[in-house]
């Protein structure tokens, strides 16, 4: 029970710090627009993409957005050495994870609303016909893809490459997530294509390590 | 050199010779791509290497995690190295063999796919290892990372199989009858490149161990100097490794 | 409840050298611990040790005799030279926010009492990213103090403060010792060091009276 109130404590300081200018949602939205739109210069301004295409740039640029966006949130909680605040509290350090994986997906999902909704206007991409699917996979996909990314940029954040080493330990490790929720969008896009339960075991399966590893972890990697 | 090393290396280099021995002389030419086959023995062995020395690096990991020693970590780090090596041999010979075949240096065949995923999971470890300051907490990184890219070598190889299931001119190589004699240079093949790779890793992980050493043993001086300098007693007794080594001038 | 924060066979090694050797340390209630030492002689990794921040390679950290866990930490109260804090919130949500992470009651007035406690209350809506060096080190001596702990572990607090708030940090330390509880003090000012109770210093990575 108390846990639970450390973790919205945990969670309401990310947040909050984020509506005071830390401009994660903003930074965020503003690189995938534009992404959005360089890719549709690249593909000649075409008039119509088939919804395998869609689906794979969709994620693309979700992913390059997250993946950038992950390590200013890291950034955040070193500068004026925030993080040893709840380090130093009575509390399961491993819950600092969780709430900094639960804030980031929530920001992330803020921005990819407003990247999807701009997606489809800009590449002219028809509104998907199982659109509860769709909301689903996006909402499972930016979960699964923000915790491992909250992870990895905490593994990184000592290193002095941090801001490109993020994505590059990032894009390996989640190419199976990456294949899964392509998979499951073009499903939800036409459903005519069949997704197989494999890739929905693939985005669960992430989502267990996701949040079984860190509680074993997490304390681990931040020890000084 | 003492003389275990000597015999060590005298053994991979004549296993290595006979390896090359069956490979190119020894085994017979393949039914339909004749000569082609003898890079299999290369290319297939190399990939077992690349593939054991990843979970070599994933188990060290884990033991240094639980207690502590450096030796550990220069284990899981050099057979990552070693890994990386061996990955890159298999690319390479993958796509040497493949113009040739499939007439395309790259195709999306699950396996390719797999094994260049893998090397840059284990390159991105180099960097990961090869950017973090202090010995200690470099270790504890790069082992969780380590123990992480393992875990996901498995997904990342049947979510490329799934995905890549729709594309029907994936050519199974499973399919491929072998020969007795074959068979026998691969596994001989087989053999050589572990011996290779043990040897590899004695030597790297030496290696390793002595630069710490080396930088253990010049920060004791640089404290001998220091105390020298703050005119208290050295207290060499405490450091019998320094005693023959203690600098007359300084720097 | 009054405990011992103890080291026992302490080492700890960086980059493979020992930046500790076998430290034993006890810090009794009530008691006001100087510890002075050149930079580099391993101050600040003693500290962080003692905080539960960083973990020995070898030995014990204790609080009342048994191993430093989550609930021990709550006796502890750490100011290093970093101010903890987050800039992009203002000092009283970084108190808030403080004292919920210690499960205190009535955080929101607890923070305004202690913003007014260490001269803040003008600058509660500021947020801690324009704060002076000053004012940041006031607001994280508020966040050490304010779940009241026992134990005051101190890396440098009167690092560039004016003799004003010098003067009222000393007041503050002082009353905190008188009221039981333990002062552990790492500073390079020998001045400061001789007007503690214990005088300690850390040479070749042994820890000595000095």
């Amino acid at each position: 029970m108390n846990s639970v109130q450390v973790f919205w404590t945990l969670v309401w300081k990310d947040l909050r710090a984020e509506m005071r200018g830390g401009r994660f949602v903003v930074s965020c939205l503003s690189f995938g627009v534009l992404m959005v739109l360089i890719v549709g210069m690249a593909l000649n301004a075409a008039p119509h993409l088939p919804a395998s295409w869609a689906s794979g740039l969709l994620w693309m640029v979700l992913f390059f957005t997250t993946a950038l966006a992950m390590t200013r949130h890291d950034a955040k909680e070193q500068e004026f050495g925030g993080w040893m605040g709840p380090w130093l509290a009575p509390i399961d350090r491993s819950l600092v994870f969780y709430a900094r994986w639960c804030a980031a997906w929530f920001m992330v999902l803020v921005a990819s609303v407003g990247l999807i909704a701009l997606f489809f206007i800009i590449l002219n991409v028809p509104f998907p016909v199982a659109f509860g699917t769709f909301v689903a996979v996006v909402a499972a996909g930016t979960l699964a893809l923000s915790g491992a990314g909250t992870l990895l940029a905490t593994l990184a954040g000592q290193s002095s490459l941090r801001e490109v080493l993020v994505p590059i330990l990032l894009f390996p490790i989640s190419i199976p997530l990456f294949l899964a929720l392509i998979r499951l969008t073009w499903h939800a896009l036409d459903p005519a294509v069949i997704a197989g339960a494999a890739w929905v075991e693939i985005v669960g399966a992430y989502l267990v390590v996701v949040g079984v590893l860190p509680w074993l972890l997490y304390e681990l990697i931040l020890e000084v | 050199m003492t003389k275990r090393w000597i015999a060590g290396i005298g053994v991979v280099g004549i296993l290595g010779w006979l390896c090359q021995y069956f490979a190119f002389i020894g085994s017979p030419p393949e039914k339909s791509m004749g000569n082609l086959i003898r890079i299999l023995y290369f290319h297939a062995s190399s990939a077992w290497i690349a593939f054991l020395s990843f979970g070599v690096a994933a188990f060290f990991a884990l033991c240094y995690l639980i207690r502590r020693r450096p030796i550990l970590d220069q284990i899981s780090s050099s057979s990552a190295e070693i890994g990386v090596m061996y990955t890159t041999v298999t690319l390479i010979t993958g796509s040497l063999w493949a113009k040739p075949i499939w007439n395309a240096w790259w195709t999306w065949d699950p396996r390719l796919t797999t094994t260049l995923i893998l090397w840059f999971l284990y390159v991105g470890y180099l960097l990961l290892r090869g950017s973090i300051e202090g010995l200690e907490r470099r270790a504890v990184v790069s082992g969780v990372y380590a123990i992480i890219a393992v875990a996901d070598v498995p997904v990342i190889h049947f979510a490329v199989e799934w995905w890549n299931s729709i594309h029907p001119q994936v050519i199974d190589e499973t399919g491929i009858n072998m020969p007795g004699s074959m068979l026998f240079a691969l596994m001989f093949a087989f053999v050589a490149f572990f011996a290779i790779y043990v040897l590899l890793l004695a030597v790297r992980t030496r290696q390793e161990a002595q630069r710490q050493r080396l930088y253990r043993l010049r920060r004791e001086i640089q404290e001998v100097r220091g105390r020298a300098a703050d005119k208290l007693q050295p207290d060499i007794s405490a450091h019998p490794q320094l005693q023959m080594s203690v600098p007359k001038g300084s720097k | 409840m009054k405990g011992v924060l103890a080291l026992t066979g302490v080492y700890k090694e960086y980059n493979l050298r020992p930046v500790l050797e076998d430290v034993h340390l006890r810090l009794e209630p009530g008691q006001r611990v100087a510890l002075s030492a050149p930079n580099g002689s391993g101050k600040s990794t003693l500290i962080q040790i003692l905080a539960g921040l960083s973990r020995p390679t070898r030995g014990a950290v204790t609080w009342s005799g048994r191993p430093l866990d989550a609930a021990a930490r709550r006796c502890l109260g750490v100011l290093l030279q970093q101010p903890m804090l987050y800039g992009d919130l203002t000092g009283r949500e970084n108190l808030v926010f403080f004292a919920r992470l210690y499960r205190l009651a009535e955080a929101r007035q607890l923070a305004d009492r202690w913003l007014a406690e260490v001269g803040l209350d003008d600058s509660a809506q500021v947020r801690v990213r324009e704060y002076s060096k000053g004012m940041k080190q006031r607001l994280a001596l508020a966040r050490c103090l304010l779940h009241g702990p026992r134990v005051l572990l101190l890396d440098e607090p009167f690092d560039g403060l004016d003799t004003a708030s010098r003067a009222y940090f000393e007041g503050r330390f002082d009353a905190f010792a008188k009221a039981g509880g333990t002062l552990f003090l790492v500073t390079h000012h020998p001045e400061e060091a001789r007007q503690m109770d214990r005088q300690l210093t850390i040479r070749f990575g042994r820890v000595r009276e000095s």
